[in-house]
């Protein structure tokens, strides 16, 4: 068995299951202004229903029909005046069954404030049953 | 007899085969910031792509493969929290400890790993511990049919999978000799300024590529 690329399926490995759990967890930025150095926080959840299951999650940030694969995501937004506010969007478990979605906005100067694009941020979650 | 998603098992597809699996827990102390924290010699004949689950319980009740819940604060510039990666060489596996959440943490961690799809296909792989005595299949759950396994690189940068849905994907990336999970994305106004790895319903795409050498990638024919 020193080849498991070769076999279908092998008593000799552990495999990862599909639990058909998938949901959609959306969280909207709001169209309001942010001061420049503050952060504001919004967040979204969903639940699944296996505990202690990993997650596998893409997201789409509206800029893009994208749908990304990663575990660190920014998005930057013009603001049309030589400004832009960043974000940052965390996806975790809040508890055994709930995923959280976070999404952190930042607003880093120069002006005194600026005011954002309402966006929707959609995460899609699927979970799998580990080999452990 | 077309729709491979809804088989319990589809002989058109290999099962996803992992061949290394370990798990331990280790106490981290708050203010801790370790890279890497955690050394562990898999022995393998490759760099293998691994995925670490951690959690702050042993019964892995609450299961994180990297930050936690409070990793984010609510200053967009001060993290805090804690966060566990894991990467990989072709000697050992490390787990990177970081922890600011203001107390002593322990660390569960459980890392499973897939041979990476341009190991030789002779690699002499150890059998995945005590597996052979435990192989049970649950009728309850679709067991993950691998369609494919490939590498993206800075020139071929895009895989054509045609399933008509967006299938589940795990990716990898690889810089120098080491494999992590750890893959930036990002969305920005000016368009040419976005990159990271995104998946359709018919392709996986790795726009703008940059700052890693290549993508491990493996697509599922489950949705």
């Amino acid at each position: 068995m020193s080849r498991p690329a070769r076999y279908i399926t092998s008593s000799d490995y552990a495999t990862i299951a599909n639990d058909s759990n998938t949901i959609t967890i959306s969280v909207t930025i709001p169209a309001t202004s942010i001061a420049a150095g503050a952060s504001q926080v919004y967040t979204g959840t969903g639940t699944v229903g296996t505990i202690g299951s990993p997650i596998e999650y893409d997201i789409n940030y509206p800029l893009s029909t994208r749908r990304w694969k990663s575990n660190s995501f920014l998005f930057v937004e013009n603001t049309g005046t030589a400004s832009q506010y960043q974000g940052d969007i965390n996806v975790y478990k809040s508890d055994a069954t709930t995923v959280t979605v976070q999404v952190v906005v930042f607003y880093g100067g120069p002006s005194a404030s600026v005011t954002k694009t309402a966006r929707t941020v959609t995460v899609r979650v699927r979970t799998f049953l580990p080999p452990f | 007899m077309t729709d491979h998603r809804k088989f319990l098992l589809d002989s058109d597809y290999p099962m996803d085969k992992i061949i290394y699996m370990t798990s331990g827990s280790v106490s981290v102390p708050n203010t801790t910031s370790a890279f890497p924290g955690i050394t562990i010699p898999h022995g393998l004949p490759f760099t293998p792509l691994a995925i670490l689950q951690w959690s702050n319980t042993s019964d892995f009740a609450i299961t994180n493969e990297y930050r936690d819940a409070d990793y984010v604060s609510t200053v967009f510039t001060t993290f805090a929290g804690q966060y566990y990666s894991v990467y990989a060489n072709a000697t050992n596996i490390y787990i990177d400890k970081y922890n600011l959440s203001g107390a002593t943490k322990t660390l569960y961690y459980r890392v499973f790993c897939f041979q990476p799809s341009d190991a030789s296909e002779t690699s002499v792989v150890p059998s995945t511990e005590n597996q052979g005595s435990k192989f049970i299949l649950n009728t309850d759950y679709n067991y993950m049919k691998l369609f494919y396994a490939g590498i993206l690189t800075t020139v071929a940068n895009t895989y054509t999978h045609n399933l008509g849905y967006v299938p589940r994907v795990q990716i990898w990336e690889q810089t120098g000799t080491t494999t992590s999970r750890n893959i930036l994305g990002q969305e920005i106004s000016i368009a040419a300024q976005s990159s990271g790895v995104h998946i359709t319903d018919t392709q996986i795409v790795w726009l703008n590529p940059s700052t890693y050498d290549k993508i491990y990638y493996r697509i599922y024919v489950d949705e």
